[in-house]
């Protein structure tokens, strides 16, 4: 039985067992949450702060979660909201420090595309997709892989709709010379 | 103009749906393996902790209003506990007023408080204060200037990956 299954019979548990449980619960799906958390934060020890964060908030409404059959949804939703919280925070505490920021060139060296396997060439689109400035990369994270629209994405970013479009789209500029790896997006 | 707009758009449309593609091929990242042992850790710390030692938001809502409205009620007998001796200390003589210890000590401490911040005052031309304020305004300012060199020297440029 999967873990997002409904456990057919409840038996009073006790801390123990609950916590054998949650521990259960959460080696499957922490990779998931962490992923979220990494993409969006681009950073991975704020995605673990952040992970840690969203599996104490698991914990505390692990009554409803463990019999849920949307408990992977809830946790992405979480993380995700947290993460935006923390670019939040991030953003308002070092927007002068940060202001003259430049976009770092994300492409690999030429003739190093065609010696990576297929592994290789996904890590380094990861590597690519983390070192994109925020404003790119949250954006994009958001439509590519939770399937956000561009007007939810304004919403909730609170910025306009045209920006979002623009960062989009040089977000994906940015990342268009890793499509060029073998095996990627289906390209040449 | 018009077939070199909707070529761009093409373009755009087939980058789109590639990048898409590339990007759900990606793998989940692995969980750094000290996530789980963290979130033990700190679910542990917090379990044994009464619920006076937690954040006030985890207090029971009965404690939280009764903490509320035992704070607004020391509040206000405070403020009007302090409008009360000051109103006798401005109409009564201190010595003939407060004839016990602990009210004598009291009044001697408000009335050496006043008479020294009256003095001060009075002490202090506006152009002594002036000064004090830009001095500190400008030791604020190159402190603040010092931590954004800093942060942009040391940290900024040692993980582009953190950009807000």
């Amino acid at each position: 039985m999967g873990l997002n299954e409904p456990t057919p019979v409840q038996k009073p548990t006790t801390e123990s067992s609950r916590s054998i449980e949650f521990t259960t619960f959460m080696r499957a799906y922490q990779n998931m949450v962490f992923s979220t958390a990494a993409r969006l934060a681009g950073n991975d020890a704020q995605a673990e702060d952040i992970a840690q964060e969203v599996f104490i908030k698991a914990y505390e409404n692990f009554e409803h979660l463990r019999l849920s059959a949307t408990a992977g949804g809830w946790l992405k939703t979480v993380a995700t909201n947290l993460s935006l919280n923390y670019l939040t925070r991030y953003r308002k505490r070092w927007r002068l420090f940060s202001e003259s920021e430049t976009v770092p060139d994300v492409a690999l060296p030429d003739g190093a595309l065609d010696t990576l396997g297929e592994e290789e060439q996904r890590a380094a689109l990861e590597e690519a997709l983390r070192r994109l400035p925020a404003h790119q990369r949250v954006p994009l994270v958001l439509y590519h892989f939770e399937d956000l629209s561009y007007e939810d994405i304004a919403a909730k970013l609170d910025i306009s709709l045209a920006k979002v479009k623009t960062d989009i789209r040089r977000g994906r500029a940015a990342l268009a010379p890793m499509l060029r790896l073998r095996g990627i997006g289906g390209g040449s | 103009m018009s077939d070199e707009i909707d070529r761009e758009e093409s373009l755009d449309r087939e980058l789109e749906v590639r990048l898409g593609r590339a990007l759900r091929t990606l793998p989940e990242r692995r969980a750094p393996a000290t996530l789980e042992s963290r979130v033990l850790d700190a679910l542990a710390r917090r379990a044994p902790l009464p619920w006076w030692r937690r954040s006030f938001a985890q207090w029971p809502a009965v404690a939280r209003v009764a903490f509320g409205v035992t704070s607004a009620v020391l509040v206000v007998l405070t403020v009007l506990a302090a409008a009360a001796a000051n109103a006798n200390l401005g109409s009564l003589g201190a010595s003939q007023a407060l004839s016990a210890p602990v009210l004598h000590d009291a009044s001697v401490f408000f009335v050496i408080t006043r008479t020294l911040g009256v003095s001060l005052a009075s002490i202090l031309s506006s152009s002594w204060v002036l000064g004090c304020l830009i001095a500190s305004a400008a030791l604020y300012a190159a402190l603040f200037g010092l931590v954004i060199a800093g942060y942009r020297t040391l940290y900024l440029s040692a993980d582009p990956g953190i950009r807000p």
